[in-house]
């Protein structure tokens, strides 16, 4: 069975009372994912970088028949999507905060300015806030599991609040109240930790 | 924290983060007494509230997989081949290369992009950099050669390598007694004051990025943060997690540490600090150790320089002129500044040439000179994404106040303020140039925001509809002055489908929408629907208002308009008549929309040939538009190229010729050169070169109507038809018959299904095409 015929089937085992098989969907999409973003990222070399929210939409079309699939298929799929794009964010930021360790003494900036600010960020984060968000994050769904779910759809998977809304199963006010209060408590936390 | 405890505090925490401030500090007081723990969590969460906050979402790169090391010498890029590291930015390594061919051999600084840093952000203002630097010709400052990609696709640009020393050490090294050193600050003060005539405002000058040579010339570098006060190239400054951006304490004015926009006042400031320390071998002031957050405060409350109370060798010769100058370039206030570079190397001068300096200490006659408001305006607009898109508009004169008037319109809906402002904020983010994520030229500019923005019409706004109808109206309004139609019908037509289901008729804004919905369907060529809105709208403007009414009158004309097209000209000769005199009543005869009404009467008259009528209507219009808005806009423009196409009629060629000239530089300056109402002045000037027996010139203004109205309307539309008959014509007479069969052919092929083939135009365009065939064949 391909990929897509293999996505599709797991989304179509899931229905509105039922909800899909995380833990094969995960490491496919994840899998997935991946192959997709090495592929965009190559193909568009005026893009150097993806948003991924565009990944996912993508990815959408590529593995899914969608036909076959309902509404409340494609939120299971948006779901499974945003947890297995923060794996790859969170990967690849541990991967090059890594590589920079290793990466020597840099010469003195010559040609540069001081700059006060990091700014070798992802979105608005650089990669070491990326890993402690992660961190931070599983703290939080100990007690408000879908504010972390809306955070992960959110900025890491770059959904709507509709689209999140879909995902998760309930109304946009819902996800509005979630993300921002989800939001504070991490943005309280992590300037805790820095 | 359990999950109880936590729904406690953040359904406390949802519904005091929607209230105003004041409501909000009662309900806290209040928590506090019932809630003393649960209050103290909600307060700092609401502290900790932040809508930039994981604002943008995450992206991935290919830079995660593996860090570049630094390039080996010898490493090919490009035509260049390394030859070794000179230092390592933010953003970029700069290598020094050389470029080895048949022709010449070449050494340059080569600045190519970190991998790793190649996300979205970091590419923009990279390029950007690129842009800045091409736009740079001045011997001061260091130049662009190429740019390119790597092989493994990253962006590099070469540039020239400047080998010499900062600026400080150059002097200190040389032992440069106090005027070489006043000739130096004068030729770096020349450079910026090109960068800044360029609109681009350099951002970090400090002695590193201003080296001297070995033979003594100043040479800029690193336009690294550099903003461009226009924008036209796009972005400027690199986004930061706080929206500050780097620069280097020593060297920065105040209002650039508290991050403020950068405008060519911060420049003078980083000139003075420069001067000071040429001066004095020593920095104004050292901030070594304070952290970044209180660095703005720290310079504000720094006392005025004095050069000469530092004992330097030259201390005596510092006393008087030089510590004013250096005083008033570092003031802490802009305005107080010297005005531009310029004024600062001309106080230098003065000095030397023991000419009196005009800078006076804290003296009440600061110039707010005209360059350096003018630019504070363009930085201003560019400040905040929403008030740009509506200046914007506001070239468009009378439409920017009925815009922003609707914006406040949409934001007074009070029940719905959060939403609206969230909608607001997020504008914001992605339009800011300096924040956001969207890039080129003022056009470009506003045509990016309203596309990621109309996703939201669909999405977030769905369930507002009052909401959702306002900004697609107004969406609509910004596309159509970008004068692209089809987009702005679209979304016209979704404000008014959204309103009907909400509003009871007669409605004051479903009659809006439903007249700005004829008159974009009517600029699309499709006047006979058109006119069935407008007429709807009439009646509901009419049923609302009883006498004499604004929008009654602005019915009155657009509709007159559409009937114009349609070229039923008596009729809209008499609504016309009923516009303007409705208009006269309400606001005297000098107001822009009687002009307005003054210049659609002439026009109809224009049409039926009453020309006599025509031009005094034309010149009164001119007028009142000239007063009004002044020379540089385009209604001025639009008149002018009536009252040429008239005077032309009337057989002042020469007169003619030159007004409609000038109303195609005044459009091509206030719109752009390819928009659609340029094409109108083409198609005059064409007939005023075709009258004045110059063929060539009236078949080259013909084919850029043509092209105009090709890239903006839709094929099917009345105007492209025209442009080809017409253009076909010309070329006819002009002898190309080559050319002139394929245009006739298309105009032909219109006329005869549109209008048959008794009609006056598709005879005359079956005739010239028969003719072009024979003359082809000859």
């Amino acid at each position: 069975m391909n990929e897509r015929s293999e996505v599709t089937r797991l989304l179509m085992a899931s229905g509105a009372e039922q909800a899909p098989d995380v833990d094969r969907l995960l490491p496919l999409l994840y899998d997935q994912l991946q192959a997709l973003a090495r592929k965009m990222l190559r193909n568009e070399m005026q893009q150097p970088t993806l948003a991924t929210i565009d990944l996912v939409h993508e990815a959408y079309l590529k593995l899914v028949n969608q036909s076959q699939v309902s509404w409340q298929g494609k939120g299971h799929f948006l779901a499974v999507a945003a947890m297995a794009m923060r794996r790859i964010v969170v990967d690849r930021a541990r991967r090059r905060k890594r590589a920079k360790r290793g990466g020597g003494e840099a010469p003195l900036p010559l040609l540069t300015g001081v700059e006060v600010i990091d700014e070798s960020g992802n979105g608005s984060l650089d990669s070491e806030d990326v890993i402690l968000l992660d961190a931070t994050l599983d703290r939080l769904a100990e007690f408000d599991a879908r504010g972390a779910r809306v955070v992960e759809c959110r900025y890491f998977a770059g959904l709507s609040i509709e689209e999140t809304a879909q995902a998760l199963d309930c109304s946009p006010i819902t996800v509005k109240r979630a993300w921002r209060a989800a939001r504070s408590w991490l943005r309280r936390e992590m300037d805790a930790a820095v | 924290m359990d999950s109880g405890r936590w729904q406690t505090i953040s359904a406390h925490f949802s519904e005091l983060a929607e209230m105003p401030a004041a409501e909000r500090a009662r309900a806290l007081a209040r928590l506090q007494e019932q809630d003393p723990e649960v209050a103290d969590e909600v307060r700092s969460l609401l502290e900790a509230d932040d809508p930039d906050f994981l604002a943008t979402p995450a992206n991935v790169s290919l830079s995660g997989e593996d860090a570049d090391p630094e390039l080996a010498p010898g490493t090919p890029i490009g035509p260049y081949h390394i030859v070794e590291t000179l230092g390592e930015g933010g953003m970029g390594i700069v290598y020094l290369a050389d470029r080895k061919d048949e022709q010449f051999e070449r050494r340059v600084a080569l600045k190519i992009i970190k991998r790793g840093m190649d996300t979205h952000r970091v590419v923009r203002r990279f390029q950007a950099e690129r842009q800045i630097l091409a736009s740079l010709t001045h011997p001061n400052i260091a130049h662009l050669y190429d740019g390119g990609m790597t092989d493994d696709g990253l962006p590099y640009f070469s540039m020239e390598y400047v080998d010499g020393l900062p600026i400080d050490r150059y002097c200190v090294q040389n032992n440069l007694d106090l005027e070489q050193r006043l000739r130096l600050l004068c030729d770096a003060c020349a450079a910026v004051q090109h960068a800044h005539q360029n609109l681009v405002v350099h951002g970090d000058l400090k002695p590193s990025n201003v080296l001297v040579t070995r033979d003594g010339k100043v040479k800029l570098l690193d336009f690294g943060i550099a903003t461009l006060l226009d924008d036209r190239s796009g972005t400027g400054a690199p986004a930061t997690l706080h929206g500050l951006r780097p620069f280097t304490p020593e060297f920065a004015s105040p209002e650039q540490a508290r991050g403020e926009p950068l405008t060519t006042a911060a420049d003078i400031f980083s000139l003075g600090v420069l001067l000071h320390v040429l001066l004095t071998n020593q920095r104004p002031h050292e901030l070594a150790g304070v952290p970044a957050l209180d660095i703005p405060r720290v310079l504000e409350q720094l006392p005025p320089p004095c050069p000469s109370a530092l004992g330097t060798a030259w201390a005596r010769r510092l006393r008087g002129d030089l510590d004013t100058i250096v005083q008033v370039a570092m003031h802490s206030e802009p305005a107080r500044r010297h005005t531009t570079a310029m004024a600062l190397a001309d106080d230098l001068c003065a000095h030397l040439e023991g000419r009196p300096v005009s800078a006076r200490r804290d003296s009440v006659r600061y110039r707010a000179g005209k360059f350096v408001r003018r630019n504070r305006l363009g930085v201003g607009l560019t400040a905040a994404a929403f008030v740009l898109s509506l200046g914007f508009a506001g070239i468009m004169g009378g439409q920017a106040r009925r815009i922003e008037n609707q914006s406040r319109e949409i934001v007074r809906e009070r029940d719905r303020a959060e939403d609206v402002t969230a909608v607001l904020v997020d504008m914001f983010d992605v339009s800011d140039p300096i924040n956001g994520s969207v890039a080129r030229g003022d056009t470009m500019r506003v045509l990016d925001f309203l596309q990621l923005n109309e996703k939201r019409l669909t999405t977030e706004l769905r369930d507002q509809p009052q909401t959702h109808a306002g900004f697609a109206h107004l969406m609509s309004r910004l596309y159509a002055n970008l004068g692209h139609y089809d987009k702005a019908l679209e979304l016209i037509e979704e404000s008014v489908t959204v309103r009907r289901a909400i509003v009871t008729p007669p409605d004051v804004e479903l009659a809006r929408g439903l007249d700005f919905l004829g008159t974009t369907l009517d600029r699309l060529g499709r006047s006979k629907e058109a006119e069935v809105h407008m007429r709807e709208a009439l009646d509901m403007r009419r049923a609302l208002n009883t006498g004499p009414h604004l929008e009654t009158a602005e019915s009155l004309n657009n509709l007159a308009w559409c009937l114009s097209s349609q070229m039923r000209f008596e009729e809209s000769l008499e609504l016309d008549r009923q516009a303007l005199e409705m208009r006269r009543r309400l606001q005297g005869s000098a107001h822009p929309d009687v002009a307005q009404s003054l210049n659609n009467l002439a026009s109809s008259l224009l049409y039926l040939d009453r020309l006599a009528e025509a031009e005094p209507l034309y010149r009164e219009a001119l007028r009142i538009r000239q007063t009004n808005l002044g020379n540089d806009h385009p209604y001025v423009a639009n008149t002018m190229n009536n009252l040429g196409r008239l005077l032309c009629d009337m057989g002042s060629l020469a007169a003619a010729d030159s007004l409609i000239s000038e109303a195609i530089a005044v459009w091509s300056r206030t719109l752009r050169p390819d928009h659609p109402e340029v094409a109108a002045g083409w198609l005059n000037l064409a007939l005023v070169a075709e009258r004045s027996e110059d063929l060539p010139r009236a078949v080259e203004a013909m084919q850029r109507a043509l092209a105009i109205d090709m890239a903006s309307l839709p094929a099917e539309h009345p105007f492209i038809a025209q442009d080809h008959l017409q253009l076909g014509r010309l070329q006819l007479a002009a002898g190309r018959a080559e050319e002139a069969v394929p245009m006739l052919r298309q105009a032909h092929a219109f006329y005869l299904r549109e209008r048959g083939p008794d009609d006056e135009d598709t005879r005359q365009a079956s005739e010239l095409l028969k003719k072009a065939e024979e003359r082809r064949q000859s």
